[in-house]
């Protein structure tokens, strides 16, 4: 499901899923989040290309699983992806309102960081 | 219900300790996930969206209450709070965490569940005709034939890496309400000129990227040469399936590409290769198959019921209810009787744990323990006493499980589409909610009459689009969801796969196009003419027509 390197448009982040519970999470400073507002933007290939290799590493390391970049556009209130596809992976399912994710949705015991 | 021996018990439970130890040793970085994803699929476990999903097998659609409360349990430990019925009778949970999923396994094997065959190239979890051992058109019941076949395929060493997966059907009825002709094969227990019942084997159905209707490749198979035929075709497929191409690897495609006959002209050679069987060994597993099926024990009742027909002249709510979701029993003074997991405006096969529990309860109070999963994702209470139906449908009420529309327009089949699949590309279930709502009128509906809306998000076809009366697509178009609509499609033993009528249409736009077909039908038809028989005697050109044109005048 990864994007290809070829034709991304700038900027991106990194989503994953959590290996142990599964849960969307985003790259940031201070390694995982569940927070999409924290992950950390990469504005040109060059910090795209570390992101790729710090999700790479993570992988490696039993953190999280099918790590990927996706294209976001900035917005006031953080990262936004281009596509729905990943929009609705970042706000949980569409049709009960309860599940949807928040952003101030406390880091549970099984976020990793690195 | 079919009632586990030490062997099946055993074997389920060594499944947990393995999958166990294999959790522990993908977590403590001994497995990378690509050595472990098979395992875990082996174990029904995928990763979606947002989340891991659990897919719980749930042979022939068949569940006690003792089952289903385990469920519930794990409903609310485990998840959140909520499941999912497949449509493939199956029950998925959304949000298990890797770490709780052994636990998950073992809670279900202390109840004779697992989720073996219910993900990988393997022979699927077998299913059958809702109404098996009910309904009246039935020549024999169709679940020891169905528990014979899990038996046998269950890690099936030859067949546990296919070239795709395989999905079986079984019924013993006349009418097809198993989807019969959509599967890679499929059962249906008949009766010779002889007056001997033996099997109909239908090959090559299946929904997906290249919808076919399956066809007959024997039309008599005398009881007792069951497996090892099933064994043939087996064979075939495995050695001629397409490996190269997972788009062609269904056997449908093998069965497309060589014709029925050279299909069939290869299974009888393989049949020759097996050499002679003894008839009499499966004959007498399957007599003792059956005989581990828990007897029914009906009471002797009149063929009416006095309380149900004067509940009936009280309250017309009920008598509307009982009107779409009651099925004739076989049996005097019994009714089946369906529960609509489809409330308006809800999410089609979701219950959540509170509902399953009480579920569980009517079930042992008003149905003999007894319990069914429907794959139009209904729940069916099988034994029901008429003089019990009206008790019945009031609890159904207060539980928000009293939907009176089975088989109507917002009984509407939507697989979870983009709200979870991973694979999907556009959503389903919001479309499902928006046409429910738009119809919800119960005397629009009842006019209506029988129509079954079917909506996939992907071309994956779980959501069976392709033989809805109206078939809906979810798939991507310019950077949006958009929805493609087919027409004429037949899930019964007249299966036919639908007609596209036009360019998709966004997703707000989907239920007008939908009314705009309904009309087209309510305007023309003939006194009590069926949307299906309609759309039939008109062709879909006809209302290709009409749907275009109105199309037309919106934009
Ligand atoms: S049809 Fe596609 S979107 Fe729907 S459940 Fe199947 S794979 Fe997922």
């Amino acid at each position: 499901m990864s994007v290809s390197t070829k034709h991304r448009l700038l900027p991106v982040i990194l989503i994953a899923n959590d290996l142990r519970s599964g849960d969307v999470v985003f790259y940031a400073d201070e390694g995982w989040t569940r927070d999409l507002g924290n992950a950390r933007v990469a504005p040109d290939q060059a910090s795209a290309d570390v992101l790729e290799a710090a999700g790479a590493r993570s992988v490696g390391q039993q953190h999280v699983v099918d790590a990927y970049l996706i294209e976001v556009e900035p917005t006031r209130d953080g990262p936004r992806p281009r596509h729905f596809r990943e929009r609705f992976r970042t706000t949980g399912p569409t049709i009960y309102p309860h599940l949807a994710r928040r952003a101030d949705a406390p880091a549970q015991a099984a976020a990793v960081s690195e | 219900m079919y009632n586990y021996d030490q062997f099946d018990a055993d074997f389920v439970r060594e499944r947990v300790a393995q999958f166990r130890d294999q959790v522990g040793r993908r977590l403590d970085g001994s497995l990378t996930e690509e050595e472990f994803k098979p395992l875990r699929l082996q174990n029904g476990l995928y990763l979606q969206l947002h989340a891991y999903m659990l897919r719980v097998a749930i042979p022939y659609g068949v569940l006690n209450a003792t089952q289903f409360r385990q469920l519930a349990l794990i409903a609310d430990r485990f998840d959140r709070g909520y499941a999912h019925f497949t449509t493939r009778q199956n029950l998925q949970f959304n949000w298990p965490k890797l770490v709780d999923v052994p636990d998950i396994l073992d809670l279900l094997a202390d109840v004779d569940m697992h989720c073996i065959q219910t993900s990988g190239n393997c022979i699927r979890n077998v299913t059958a005709d809702q109404f098996a051992g009910v309904a009246g058109d039935e020549i024999e019941d169709p679940r020891p034939v169905a528990e014979l076949i899990r038996q046998w395929s269950s890690h099936h060493p030859e067949f546990s890496f296919l070239p795709r997966k395989f999905k079986v059907a079984v019924s013993g009825a006349a009418r097809d309400r198993a989807l019969l002709k959509a599967h890679d094969l499929a059962i249906r227990i008949v009766r010779n000129e002889a007056g001997e019942t033996g099997y109909e084997v239908l090959v090559g159905g299946g929904l997906g990227r290249t919808p076919m209707i399956g066809k007959v490749v024997r039309d008599f198979l005398p009881k007792g040469q069951l497996l090892a035929y099933l064994e043939a075709v087996m064979r075939v497929y495995n050695a001629e399936g397409r490996r190269d191409n997972k788009y062609k690897a269904r056997i449908k495609i093998l069965v497309h590409e060589i014709g029925v006959e050279a299909f069939q002209a290869r299974v009888e050679a393989e049949l020759r290769a097996i050499g002679s069987t003894s008839p009499g060994d499966e004959l007498e597993e399957l007599a003792r198959i059956a005989a581990a099926f828990d007897t029914v024990h009906y009471s002797r009742l009149a063929p009416r019921s006095e309380k149900f027909d004067a509940a009936c002249a009280r309250n017309a709510r009920f008598a509307e209810w009982a009107r779409t979701n009651l099925f004739t029993h076989r049996v005097d003074g019994y009714a089946a009787v369906t529960v609509s997991l489809k409330p308006v405006g809800g999410v089609p096969g979701d219950m959540t744990a509170a509902q399953m529990r009480l579920f569980a309860e009517l079930a042992e109070r008003f149905s003999l323990d007894e319990i069914r999963v429907t794959h139009a994702q209904n729940l069916v209470l099988p034994h029901v006493r008429l003089d019990d139906l009206h008790a019945l449908w009031l609890e159904l009420v207060d539980a928000d499980l009293a939907t009176a529309n089975v088989g109507l327009i917002t009984d509407i089949i939507a697989c979870p589409g983009l709200d979870y699949c991973a694979l999907a590309t556009a959503r389903s279930i919001p479309i499902a909610q928006a046409i429910s709502t738009r119809f919800a009128d119960a005397a629009r509906q009842a006019e209506i009459g029988p129509l079954q809306i079917k909506i996939s998000g992907c071309i994956n076809a779980c959501g069976h689009h392709h033989v809805g009366h109206i078939g809906i697509l979810g798939l991507e178009k310019r950077g949006q969801e958009s929805y493609q609509i087919t027409l004429g499609g037949d899930a019964t033993e007249n299966a036919a796969i639908g007609d596209l009528l036009g360019p998709g249409v966004s997703a707000q736009e989907v239920p007008d196009a939908i009314e705009r077909i309904v009309d087209h039908y309510l305007a023309h038809r003939l006194t009590d003419e069926l949307f299906i028989d309609t759309v039939r005697r008109l062709g879909v050109d006809e209302f290709r027509a009409a749907f275009l044109g109105a199309q037309d005048e919106a934009a």
